[in-house]
């Protein structure tokens, strides 16, 4: 009996496509191949009895061999350039040479390189000189080529996607959140943060395989309310039962950033160049290691310049085009996905009971 | 391999045994091995002694072929899957006249060795509570795909850092605790957290295990006259408590974790040359392997509405 056609999904130890195998899986959406780079990357997946497989998309070799007998491709595996722009084009080919009948391309919302407005998808990309968004810009390029060439595939573009396993957005604002002071004030994040749960994405990426409307398209995927970064952090503050946040003023908060800017600097530097040496140093001295814990902790508490702009953009991107062809329509709210990724955090350690929770 | 490089002699007659001969072969040549061989059965007439490092599912047919052959096994942990297995292996070894070690490693750092004589001398008094918290992202360089999911044989975390942490639980208590309950993430694959809770004869045991997160990495044993803390890093030092009074106590020994397998490895070495016993033998590490093989057959998954929560999507 010939084997049932496979959804093979890309970049399945990261936060996107690890949730995309689970729900397929528990779906009950065809044989899932959960696609790795590295079989390290499998632990989360591998929870789960799906068919894991090397699929690193830096090595054409690799990627032709996980798409054997694939029919479906969702493709989240992302990194630097040679991930993102080339290893879309190696995904790319090989889906074509395979014959597979829909991929999905995860991109993002910093195509756009927007500040400020209503972004729909009409607006054509721009560059910004920012790596991962030029990166993006190049990948989609290369997909629309793929379509024009006949592979039936679509383009989604997430805005800020939290939720549990995600490190950027919800582990580290969290430990941040317990780690007082809080150095962030309301005037300085009253930009629009685009929140959107992780299975709201998920739901975009099933109807993305299965849409007839979605071949040859590009949709901006977010959640229903347009919370400011503020409101944001103050209401997973609130999920995650701490105590209330008093933030510095902006002025110390600019301070704080700038301050640390040449620390963080040197230690990024420092890491880079000699990690061996100082992962030994703090091995052989408690005090070496002491002094290193609290550098970090203070480095982790302190924003960086950057994240004051990310903060204060005002740009949001409405979902009515994926509402009108696809019939999205965000499940989870806010206070939803807060407080499921809330339950996460607690579960999985990153928060410590609530008895422990101390302000600076 | 690098541990056996620190002894010359011994690598260059060492045979790597590998089905992806290609593999085996590379690294016979990078660390300076005698040869390879894609199956056991291939080697058992030239070798005395047999490193054990596959996938666990294999440690106790392969442990066994060699302890019917006559010769020595140093296995990597866990030695097997069921105390029966552990049984079987100690009779076989002991009519052939070898023995079976085990990489039990936490077993050999100073500093648990002087918490397990405060503890069993009553220093702490009685004990009441023992938790161990351990937990790192995965992030060993695997090069096959025997570890997770359907082919990873359904265990996960608990088997790997669970192994170390039940025996070293076993071990200070000196005593085989029963399992209370057991609770893991697991969805028919590896299961990547696990909450262990035993009970002692006059105390509770609590291990939290993550393959998925940082944990505080640390243990407590609270006992009727003072509390012993540590953290599973710090290999020479923890501390103990009386009533305000806390004290660090320090101890010699080796501070990197590699050095502990080169402790391990000379041992198995002079085992081998019949100089020695194993430092970790089989039937040490028995009561451990009992509580695993417990923990598995009355496994409960954790409530996990992060997960459930998909069925939102189902109508979608």
């Amino acid at each position: 009996m010939p084997e049932q056609p496979k959804i093979l999904v890309t970049g399945a130890g990261g936060f996107i496509g690890g949730r995309t195998v689970e729900v397929l899986h528990a779906m009950g959406r065809g044989p899932v191949l959960a696609g790795v780079r590295r079989w390290s990357s499998a632990a989360r997946i591998g929870r789960f009895p799906v068919e894991i497989a090397l699929c690193d998309v830096t090595s054409a070799a690799s990627v032709r061999a996980a798409m054997a007998g694939v029919r479906h491709v969702v493709h989240c595996a992302v990194g630097g350039r040679e991930v993102t722009v080339e290893g879309t084009r190696t995904v790319l080919e090989a889906a074509r040479a395979a014959g597979v009948q829909r991929l999905v391309h995860l991109s993002t919302i910093d195509v756009y390189g927007c500040d400020t407005g209503e972004v729909l998808e009409s607006q054509p990309p721009r560059r910004t000189g920012a790596v991962y968004g030029d990166s993006k810009i190049e990948a989609e390029q290369a997909c629309l080529a793929a379509a024009t060439a006949g592979l039936p595939l679509c383009i989604l573009r997430p805005t800020i996607v939290y939720g549990p396993f995600s490190n950027l957005w919800t582990v580290e604002f969290a430990q941040r959140l317990q780690h007082r002071p809080w150095t962030l004030p309301r005037e300085l994040a009253a930009g629009i943060c685009n929140a959107v749960y992780v299975d709201d994405v998920v739901q975009s990426i099933l109807l993305g395989l299965e849409h007839p409307a979605a071949v040859g398209e590009a949709f901006n995927v977010n959640g229903a309310e347009r919370p400011t970064w503020f409101e944001y952090f103050t209401a997973l503050n609130d999920h995650l039962g701490l105590p209330p946040i008093t933030a510095q003023s902006a002025a110390a908060s600019y301070l704080h950033a700038w301050a640390t800017k040449p620390a963080r600097e040197a230690a990024k530097f420092a890491l880079r160049r000699f990690q061996p040496q100082i992962m030994a140093l703090a091995q052989r001295s408690s005090l070496a290691k002491w002094s290193m814990k609290r550098a970090e902790a203070t480095l982790r508490a302190a924003p960086t310049p950057g994240e004051f702009q990310l903060y204060s953009c005002t740009a949001i991107y409405p979902t009515t085009k994926a509402e009108r062809l696809l019939g999205y329509r965000p499940r989870f709210s806010l206070a939803d996905g807060l407080h499921l990724s809330a339950a996460w955090l607690r579960h999985h350690g990153f928060i410590r009971p609530r008895s422990e929770h101390t302000v600076a | 391999m690098p541990a056996l490089r620190q002894h010359p002699k011994v690598m260059g007659r060492a045979l790597l045994v590998d089905p992806n001969t290609a593999r085996a072969a590379s690294l016979a040549q990078r660390f300076g091995a005698n040869g390879i061989a894609a199956s056991l059965d291939e080697v058992l007439d030239r070798i005395d002694g047999a490193l054990i490092l596959t996938p666990p599912c294999l440690h106790f047919s392969l442990a066994l072929q060699c302890l019917r052959q006559g010769k020595h096994v140093l296995s990597e942990k866990p030695l097997v899957e069921r105390a029966t297995e552990v049984d079987t292996l100690v009779r076989e070894a002991a009519a052939t006249g070898v023995c079976v070690a085990v990489n039990n490693v936490r077993r050999l750092v100073p500093a648990h060795q002087a918490v397990r004589t405060l503890v069993q001398s009553g220093s702490i008094g009685v004990v009441r509570r023992i938790d161990i918290t351990f937990g790192e992202p995965y992030d060993w360089p695997l090069a096959g795909d025997g570890h997770f999911g359907s082919r990873g044989g359904g265990r996960g975390v608990l088997a790997d850092l669970g192994a170390h942490l039940l025996d070293l639980a076993c071990w200070w208590l000196g005593a085989e605790p029963t399992l209370d309950t057991y609770c893991d993430d697991s969805f028919g694959g590896t299961e990547a957290v696990a909450h262990v809770d035993l009970r002692g004869p006059q105390s509770t045991l609590s291990i939290r295990l993550s393959w998925l997160s940082k944990l505080s990495n640390s243990y407590q044993i609270e006992g009727s006259e003072a509390t012993v803390e540590g953290s599973l890093y710090e290999f020479r030092s923890f501390t103990i408590s009386k009533g305000s009074r806390t004290e660090q106590v320090r101890v010699k020994g080796p501070n990197r974790s590699s050095q502990y397998g080169d402790v391990l490895l000379d041992n198995f070495l002079e085992v081998v040359a019949g100089r020695s016993a194993p430092l970790v033998s089989a039937s040490d590490v028995r009561p451990s392997i009992a509580l695993i093989e417990a923990c598995y057959a009355n496994r409960q998954r954790f409530d996990v509405p992060w997960h459930e929560a998909f069925t939102r999507l189902l109508h979608a």
